[in-house]
Formats: structure tokens, sequence, C-alpha cells
């Protein structure tokens, strides 16, 4: 059994280590509190690890899954009522036109990545941030944004064809 | 339905950005799990968004490393095997059945370690895998990034060289020194551009021989008779160099000098010189 928590041990270190920044970068960007997001990072791998018997390899890709977790703890997190109260001195926090604005005051480990990924359209790049880090479906964004439906389709679609160029 | 069509409809980007209701998503994972032109189409999708936030990584302080693994640790071995059974059945006669429980409860354990054992590993070189293919997308994407900004600056230099040559070349004033490979170096070539109203010099080095370590070309201006520095040439790259500025001068030349040029020209080693046809 000692052998078995020494792997355990290995595995918990190993998904930490690999995964933590990516974790809290996302977290960080929805929540905004670096306090807040150290929470919801220590509670999103504390849900991975218990939770990894239900992943299913076959369903999904493991970063996905992983960045699903974090992701929506976070965006319960700012839906919580108790977090509504405390951001309530920082106005304007989650609308969108603190979203069209590019820089949000978080520095990212990969600049050119990050910059390059500021040449996508912000008409399009406000689609995709809205449902990623806003937790909006689709036509809540077509509401907010006060768009088609067909419109939020076709912008999300040209995004990630846009993106998925630039990380090739 | 038409497979493609549904492809390019959005919703799989949708579903990547996580802009689908609960229901919407399971209806994407039962087509994916259909036809494997979508699920392709949406593995894409989904690595783009994964990459998409990394872009956002950054990492937690480092203090939080222990104090969360730590946490992780206390909670339920992920394993579904090791769920206690809940509610014991009591042995109606102790003395009977404690030989027989505490055998097969070893054995029990030995299964169970077994089983823990296979999955741990499977579940380490999985992560491991994981791991290195994350690593490697990571690796590809930031080199990516590095070359596409290192291209824009190449091209944004490259550029601003034609532009500032151009500028030299169309300014009326600017004369074209052709220079020619003296008797020893008949196939050296270059070309000074020499504005004669703002006496600017630049100096095109692209037909001479690389200089060899430790030595530098060095441009001339022959006025009267004497040799005036024009300054050495840094690169015989395709590049453009700005020079000093020449007054006047009835030719120019290339000498071959040690690095940092010289005071006089070394004029045995001379490669090429033209004459300006000075007004």
């Amino acid at each position: 059994m000692a052998q078995l928590r020494a792997q355990d041990q290995k595995a918990i270190t190993l998904l930490y280590r690999n995964y933590s920044a990516a974790l809290y970068g996302v977290i960080l960007r929805i929540v905004k509190q670096e306090e807040v997001a150290e929470d919801v990072l220590q509670e999103s791998f504390v849900k991975i690890w218990s939770a990894f018997p239900t992943y299913d390899e076959q369903k999904g890709r493991l970063f996905t899954w992983m960045l699903n977790i974090a992701r929506n703890l976070a965006i319960d997190k700012i839906r919580s009522k108790q977090y509504r109260v405390s951001s309530k001195t920082q106005p304007m926090e989650n609308t969108v036109t603190t979203h069209m604005v590019s820089s949000d005051g978080i520095k990212p480990d990969h600049i050119g990545l990050q910059e390059m990924t500021e040449q996508l359209n912000p008409d399009q790049k406000v689609i995709i941030d809205l449902m990623y880090f806003n937790g909006f479906t689709q036509s809540e964004v077509a509401e907010e944004l006060n768009i088609p439906l067909g419109t939020v389709k076709t912008r999300a679609r040209m995004a990630i064809k846009f993106l998925s160029k630039l990380i090739k | 339905m038409n497979i493609q069509e549904y492809i390019d409809s959005g919703v799989l980007e949708l579903y990547a950005a996580g802009g689908l209701t609960p229901a919407e998503s399971a209806e994407v994972d039962r087509l994916a799990a259909q036809h494997p032109q979508v699920r392709m189409a949406l593995e894409e999708c989904l690595r783009t968004m994964e990459a998409y936030a990394l872009t956002h990584a950054k990492a937690p302080r480092p203090e939080l490393e222990d104090q969360i693994i730590r946490q992780m640790e206390a909670v339920t071995p992920p394993r579904k095997e090791t769920t206690p059974v809940n509610g014991r059945v009591l042995p109606l006669n102790p003395s009977a059945t404690e030989e027989f429980t505490e055998r097969s409860n070893s054995r029990w354990w030995q299964m169970v370690a077994a089983v823990l054992l296979v999955l741990s590993v499977g579940f380490n070189v999985y992560l491991y895998s994981n791991l290195r293919n994350t690593r490697s997308e990571l690796a590809l994407a930031r080199q990516d990034s590095r070359q596409y900004a290192l291209q824009v600056s190449q091209l944004e230099q490259r550029n601003f060289q034609s532009e500032s040559l151009l500028g030299v070349l169309r300014n009326p004033s600017t004369v074209l020194v052709q220079l020619k490979g003296v008797t020893q170096h008949p196939d050296a070539q270059a070309t000074v551009f020499w504005n004669q109203e703002t006496k600017e010099v630049y100096f095109d080095a692209s037909s001479l021989p690389k200089a060899p370590t430790g030595r530098q070309y060095q441009l001339w201006a022959l006025a009267q008779g004497k040799p005036i520095d024009a300054g050495v040439v840094k690169s015989t790259d395709s590049t453009l160099q700005r020079m000093k500025a020449i007054e006047e001068a009835q030719a120019f030349a290339v000498t071959l000098e040690p690095e940092g040029g010289s005071v006089n020209p070394t004029l045995e080693e001379m490669y090429v010189m033209g004459n300006s046809n000075s007004k």
C-alpha cells in the first residue's frame, strides 16, 4: 500500500506541476481576483483527482476535461451570491466592454501566442470569451450582444478556425 | 443529415468554447460517436481551445503547490475499486468464520493491491504520454510563434531596407557608381549610391566575396588623388549600408583591411574601383 501511495503522490505531483499554470491562468481570467482564483484552483485539483475514475478517455481529451472542471467551478464562483457581493466594489468586472479590451491585467507566460491571439477579430473573440470565460450559452451571447443566433455560430466558427491556423 | 453541413454549421466550435446547453452538447457527443468525420473536426476544435486556454497560462504562487497536493492526497484515492463496502455483514458465528474471513480478506486485499498497482501504473503511463503530448504541443506552439515573430521582424526590416533603398535610388541627385573588380579580383563587384546634394553615401556589397575573419572591407573616396575614408563595410549581405558622407570624389574604391579599418588604404588589397563621373 505504501508503494501505491507513493505512486499516487507521483501522479498528483505530476498533475499539479503540469497543469496548474494552465488551469490557474484560465481560472484567474474568469474570477479576476487572485485569492479567489487560488481557492478555485485548489477546489479544481481536488475535484479532478477525486473524479478521476469517472474520466473516460474514449469520451474526450484529458486536458479538455480538466479545463472544463476548472472553468465550471470558476464560473459557478462568479455566479454565486457571495462573490457578487464581494466584487460589487469593482463594477464593470464582467461586462462585455471589459472583454472588448484585450488587456485585462493578466500577464501570460506565453506572450508570443497571447499576442497572436490578439489578432483575432474582436467581434469574434468576444463571442469565444463570453462562452469560455463567462459561461454564456450561445443564446445568452446572442442576447447580450444583440445579434442573431446564426451570427454567433458563424463568428465562433471563424474565430476557432483562425486560432487553429495560428497554433499550427 | 448532411455531415459536412453539420460540421460547417459552427456547432462544434460552440461545443468547444462551452456555449452549448448540456442537451445540445449531448447531441454533439452522440453524433461524434457515430461519425468519425465529426469526431475529428470536434477534436480539432477542442485542441484549439486547449491552446487558447494555454495562452492565458500563469503559474500560481509556488507556496500553493504543497498545500494543494496535500489536499489532493487527503481525498479518497481515485479508484472505483477501493470504494469501501458499506453495511458490513456481521458473522453469526464469529469463531467459525474468523479464519476464513481472514484468509479471504487477505486474498481480497492482494487482489485489490494488484488491481490498484496495474491501474496506477497505467494511469502514470497515460499521464506521462499526455504530458509529453501537451509539452510538445506547447513547445511547437511556442516555436511557431517565435518563428512567426522573427519572420515578421525580418520582413519589416527587409521592407524598411528596400524602402530606404528606393528612396535613395529615386532621388534625382543620387548617382550610381558601379565599382568593378580589379585585375586580381575580376568577379568582385559593388555599387555606391552617392547623393551629391546631401553627400550621403550608401554601399551595396552584395557581389563582394565574404571578408575573411579578422578583416573588413573599407570604402574609400578618391578626391584630388587622395583617399578619404568612407567607413568600413559591416557585412556583405544584400543590405544597403549607409557610409560616411563624402563631399567630393572622382572615384570610389574598396580595399580589404584589418578589422576596424585603416587610416590609409592598403592598395595591394584593392578589390573594386569605379569612377563617379562627378560633375
